[in-house]
């Protein structure tokens, strides 16, 4: 094993200058015996640039505080290997890969590097097929695909990881695969939260949890991703089976690329952000993906600062999905929940090949109304209902119906609301907007489409509402 | 969020729509002016002839008048709907309308046939709209419209009327009851129902000649013109009071949106200012 020294710390990022001709390669572990409270532990760091002069630059991937010039760094020779296989189910990993569930140590029987290249294109799968998610305004709007990438856009506290854990109650429990959860740069206590509830639910067996919450320094929040993506990708690649892949958030991991390059000696491209933002994104997100063997279906939320889905963060991220869901915060604000936006969202599987002609109709018209709905809003604010003609009185009344009909009780969000949560069938989901767009039910109060699940709830509704 | 560019160029059109509003607005309340005249104007003469038509049917004892047709039972009433050519004057041709559609089916519930008369564009293009059979509709009906128009409506109905097609006949439109006040109601115009009520008040000093029955009955038709007229002088005025007030909060509203979105262009304006400043300076720092 390589030995270095420690010739410069600057936050998380430290120098190690090696002997000659001994010099780690970019992305090897390093490990640093620190001693803290009287205990000594091993920090480890990411080889990131060759500097010159047998120097290196490396990341800390844990809290750097109490490292001093001078001091000894091993080189691993590898990059970080992490546990992965059947045991590493049930279990709560931290960017090492070193479980933090207090459960005992981890049966390993094989490692992987996190860093690996993406599948060989040949190697894809070009299949499309619909992934019903049970939420209506996302199964009939932006449709989720079996092994492909979704993105769930959104500004601060508009619901991002609401839905995500809507998608776990109603995706991972039915599903009969494993599900790899990566929790990045997100509130710890969501963390536990999830944990304790999938003990309960029994779903953790099947399950892999990797967090790099707020409280770790950027460089874990920087790789944790790709350490759970490690994981999923052996079950895919061994076991060929189908996997459901949570990351939330993806934009902390731009975000902790965004400060350590600063620190690294690069200098900062628009907003602020890394010069290398779209590579680093590349790179993980080529990863995600389903091949002949087996495939990985992926649901990452995304933060969008200040609203501005232009933010080069989520705007990298959009280009490597198949679907995204954009959550606004105009709706948020009507107290729709979902608040997912019908005109912004996409789906590449949102065609009549897919979906078919049915569905593709629906969704269009829905879309079409409300779109009209949104142009008229001007007229409407400025010259009042009354001005508009017949035809647009009887379209903006079925619009905001339609808007109200979007929204949905979920079974995550039951404590708050107070309404017990709505799986709705594609089928159902399909059928109910073909109904309500065909005016079949403008006699119904708006209020009855509010918080509702199939149309029935809806009619059921009005009954309650004329009582 | 919207570029600079997108918002000032929605700032522009809503200030060229304030404009317009701005504008209809003080048309519209000189319009509203002139009409509130008239109407003031024209009440003293339906007055006296009502009290006319009230004191001879008083003393009168043997009228005889197709207008005073008395029909057992009502089967066909015509509706007479005045709304205006042009929209933009908020609720006034909604009232009516809705006004209309109430009445249309209060009485098709009993069993009661409706004719359905139009004045006005608006009127028109809705009962198009809902598919309702229309007997007969007008366009003529604007501010500058004098007596005559009001007599020819008056004599459509005064001759469906005298003939039995029609027992009975109504104006659904917007009565002018002072410059703050107007609201869409019901006028029942025929049969005539003043003179049944007519309280003997006789006038000992005028003599009439011919006799007061001769009177009453060629007066009778002014009545109705008259009735007629005011409906459609109210109507009017009122439509350029509903104007004036929808174009004045149209205009109020289009300036609360103009300052919510010039606020929305200088914050992303700053922004803009700002980032840049930051880049440019850390891009500086770094060379150093």
């Amino acid at each position: 094993m390589e030995k270095g020294k420690i010739k410069q710390v600057i936050g998380s990022v430290l120098d190690v200058t090696f002997d000659k001709g001994h010099l780690p390669e970019i992305y090897n572990a390093l490990e640093i015996d620190l001693k803290r409270d009287g205990s000594t532990h091993v920090l480890v760091a990411e080889v990131q640039q060759h500097l010159g002069d047998n120097t290196v630059r490396a990341v800390a991937l844990g809290a750097s505080d109490g490292l001093v010039r001078g001091q000894e760094v091993r080189d691993t020779g590898s990059p970080i290997m992490v546990p992965v296989g059947n045991s590493t189910l049930g279990r709560i990993f931290n960017v090492l890969g070193q479980p933090v569930d207090e459960m005992g140590p981890v049966d390993v029987k094989e490692t992987r590097s996190i860093h690996a290249d993406s599948p060989k294109y040949e190697d894809l799968k070009p299949k499309t097929e619909i992934f019903e998610t049970g939420i209506k305004v996302i199964d009939l709007i932006a449709p989720y695909i079996k092994g492909g990438k979704t993105g769930l856009f959104g500004g601060a506290g508009v619901g991002k990881t609401v839905v995500i854990m809507e998608l776990i109650n109603n995706i991972a429990k039915q599903h009969g695969g494993f599900s790899v959860f990566a929790g990045v740069g997100e509130r710890t206590r969501e963390g536990n939260d999830l944990w304790r509830e999938m003990k309960e639910s029994g779903v953790i067996d099947k399950t892999v949890l990797v967090y790099g919450q707020m409280n770790e320094p950027p460089g874990a929040r920087l790789r944790v991703a790709l350490t759970a993506l490690t994981m999923a990708e052996y079950f895919r690649d061994a076991s060929g089976s189908d996997i459901l892949l949570f990351v939330d958030n993806i934009f902390r991991f731009s975000q902790a690329g965004s400060e350590v390059s600063a620190l690294l000696g690069r200098m900062p491209s628009a907003v602020g952000y890394q010069p290398t933002l779209s590579t680093e994104m590349g790179a993980l997100q080529e990863r995600i993906t389903s091949t002949q063997r087996g495939s990985i279906t992926s649901v990452q939320a995304i933060y969008v600062p200040a609203d501005d889905l232009t933010d080069p963060a989520p705007a990298t991220a959009f280009t490597h999905l198949d679907s995204t869901t954009v959550l606004s915060r105009a709706i948020s604000e009507k107290g729709i929940y979902p608040a997912v936006d019908p005109l912004d969202s996409t789906s590449r599987a949102l065609t009549p090949d897919v979906v078919g002609e049915e569905h593709y109709k629906v969704a269009r018209e829905v879309q079409r109304i409300l779109q009209r709905y949104k142009d008229l809003q001007d007229i409407i604010a400025i010259l009042g209902m009354d001005e508009l003609s017949e035809d647009d009185k009887v379209l903006v009344a079925r619009a905001r119906k339609i808007e109200k009909f979007l929204s949905q009780p979920f079974s995550v969000a039951e404590v708050f609301t107070g309404f017990p949560g709505k799986y709705v069938k594609l089928e159902e989901t399909v059928s109910s907007f073909k109904r309500v767009i065909s005016g079949e039910f403008d006699h119904l109060p708006e209020q009855a489409f509010y918080m509702v699940g199939a149309i029935d709830e809806a009619v059921e509704k009005a009954k309650k509402l004329k009582a | 969020m919207a570029t600079p560019r997108e918002i000032k160029k929605r700032i522009n059109s809503v200030k060229n729509t304030r404009k317009i509003t701005r504008t209809m607005e003080m048309v519209a309340t000189s319009k509203a002016k002139k009409m509130s005249n008239k109407v003031n104007a024209s009440k003293p003469y339906s007055q006296k002839i009502s009290e006319l038509v009230e004191s001879l049917a008083g003393i009168s004892t043997n009228i005889n008048s197709p207008l005073l047709r008395k029909p057992e039972s009502i089967k066909r009433v015509g509706l007479l709907v005045i709304t205006a050519n042009r929209g933009l004057c908020g609720g006034y041709n909604g009232n009516i309308i809705r006004l209309a559609k109430h009445r249309i089916n209060e009485l098709r519930a009993q069993n009661i046939e409706v004719e359905i008369y139009l004045v006005g564009k608006k009127g028109i293009s809705f009962f198009k709209y809902a598919k309702e059979k229309i007997a007969d509709s007008f366009t003529d009906l604007d501010d500058k419209s004098g007596y005559s128009i009001a007599e020819n409506y008056a004599n459509l109905f005064k001759g469906l009327f005298i003939s039995g097609k029609l027992d009975k006949v109504e104006i659904i439109s917007t009565v002018y009851h002072s410059s703050a006040s107007q609201k869409a109601e019901i006028i029942e115009v025929l049969p005539i129902a003043s003179v049944s009520k007519g309280k003997a008040v006789s006038n000992n000093v005028v003599i009439y000649e011919p006799s007061p029955e001769k009177i009453l009955e060629s007066l009778l038709p002014q009545v109705i013109n008259m009735a007629f007229y005011r409906a459609c002088l109210e109507a009017v005025t009122s439509e350029q009071i509903a104007r004036r007030v929808a174009m004045k909060s149209a205009t109020d509203a289009a300036s609360e949106m103009i300052k919510l979105l010039t606020r929305g262009y200088n914050r992303v304006r700053q922004a803009k200012i700002t980032q840049e400043i930051s880049e440019i300076v850390a891009g500086a720092d770094s060379l150093k």
